[in-house]
């Protein structure tokens, strides 16, 4: 795919080309979507929200990283459904109650892609299962930061950028947002004894 | 496990763990990593943690987020149709409140400038704001338009006609309004506050008005309409500011929800 390529025939408005772009991107954008907002329903919300923004303000996209820029518009997207949901709380717990059956449907797919043992299967669902539920207990801004860092890999300028806060405050909520998951995934530690052991190795 | 480490140690231990510490920070750090075996478990649990969620599954699009003709097309809506209008409004009314605002400063000037007696002049406020508070509205209004029409009435008389008249007269005629209304003006002032009763003061000062004007008036007929008696420009400058500011705020509004 010739990215350069795309955006500039996008920007003198052809939607074939941007929904290339979209193809390309949409995996990538929905998955952080999903981490910071939760459930299914918001995240798909976001990440159409963020492409329908995002081809809006093509004429303000001015070079460099198109990921970047594309990272700091899902990143708004992502805040304005947390925002949404937060105004109306009644959709955010309809959402979570049908969300309930999506995680597994979602592994059960992981599944069947890799050849792993149904008792590891089991340790990894459980283990996603409350990563998301102590990455949902997070402030907002802790959590954006800890699931662009930890879940996506990005790097502190990437953050920054998309986030728009400066180095530091990135590094502090980091250091701060890591430190509470590790209280929180402690608290569950009991409940789930089979996820103490993953890969050989002591976990948590 | 608890948690031995203060917060600026686990800071310094996220920052390690990204390779975000400066060189003297991490050998620092290194070294009560060696020393401490509470750090390197601290160390342990937060890798173990990262990459926990490092290997969260990546889930599947639950459809294309493609967009439709239908979504592409920019939403007919009234803030990004007004936008490019308000943004010219704001911009000529800038300019129109700038060229006032350039207008009433001139205005305000330039009496100021001419006249001789303008200490006095400035004055004569601060006496009507006593007398404002003490006597009531209608003596109040009498006492705040007679020094503003006369002061600027016999500013170009008395510079345009001394010449013809002789020196003595006009020399006068300019400093009779000053020397003339103020003395009367303060008597009234103390008048009033001392006894609330304006009548006399206040309709002497009134009366030697006219009379001062009317010693100018057949020199003055020349000229009056080129000098209004007050600044015309003030209540448009006041009002193009008003509009100036609200259109700026409407706009920036709309542009950000743009």
């Amino acid at each position: 795919m010739d990215e350069a390529a795309l955006i500039a025939a996008a920007r003198r408005g052809d939607l074939d080309a941007f929904n290339r772009l979209v193809l390309h991107y949409q995996t990538q954008v929905y998955n952080l979507a999903y981490r910071i907002v939760g459930e299914r329903e918001g995240a798909s919300d976001a990440t159409q929200e963020a492409f329908i923004s995002a081809w809006r303000k093509l004429g303000s996209y001015r070079g460099g990283s198109f990921k970047a820029w594309l990272l700091r518009i899902v990143t708004n997207a992502c805040y304005d459904e947390l925002r949404r949901r937060k105004r109306r709380p009644a959709v955010s717990l309809e959402a979570l109650m049908v969300e309930s059956a999506g995680p597994e449907a979602e592994a059960e797919a992981e599944f069947k892609s890799t050849a792993e043992g149904p008792e590891t299967f089991v340790q990894r669902r459980e283990l996603a299962r409350v990563l998301q539920d102590c990455l949902d207990r997070l402030p907002d801004e802790m959590r954006v930061i800890t699931v662009m860092s930890d879940v996506h890999g990005y790097n502190y300028d990437e953050i920054a950028a998309a986030t728009g806060v400066a180095l530091g405050t990135v590094k502090s909520r980091l250091s701060r947002a890591r430190a509470r998951m590790r209280e929180c995934l402690q608290g569950f530690r009991e409940l789930l004894p089979a996820m103490y052991r993953l890969g050989g190795e002591t976990v948590l | 496990m608890s948690h031995p480490l203060s917060s600026r140690d686990t800071a310094q231990l996220s920052a390690y763990l990204d390779g975000k510490l400066t060189p003297a920070d991490k050998s620092r750090l290194e070294a009560r990593l060696a020393a401490e075996p509470a750090f390197r478990d601290e160390l342990a649990e937060l890798k173990n943690m990262v990459q926990a969620l490092r290997g969260l599954p990546e889930i599947k699009v639950p459809r294309n987020f493609t967009l439709t003709p239908a979504m592409a097309k920019r939403p007919w809506s009234l803030p990004s149709l007004a936008y490019p209008a308000l943004r010219l409004a704001t911009a000529m009314a800038t300019a129109a409140f700038a060229f006032v605002l350039v207008l009433d400063f001139n205005v305000l000037r330039q009496p100021l400038a001419a006249v001789p007696f303008a200490a006095q002049v400035s004055d004569g406020p601060a006496a009507q704001e006593e007398l404002a508070m003490a006597s009531e509205a209608a003596s109040m209004a009498a006492a705040t338009e007679a020094p503003e029409l006369l002061a600027p009435t016999p500013v170009p008389e008395a510079g345009g006609e001394v010449l013809p008249h002789g020196d003595g007269r006009g020399t006068l005629d300019s400093a009779t309004p000053g020397k003339g209304i103020l003395p009367l003006e303060t008597e009234a002032v103390s008048e009033i506050t001392g006894t609330l009763e304006p009548s006399p003061g206040r309709n002497t000062a009134v009366v030697e008005t006219p009379t001062v004007s009317v010693e100018l008036a057949p020199a003055a007929l020349d000229a009056p309409p080129a000098v209004p008696p007050a600044n015309p420009y003030r209540p448009v400058t006041i009002g193009l500011g008003a509009l100036t500011l609200c259109l700026v705020v409407v706009t920036l509004l709309i542009r950000r929800n743009l």
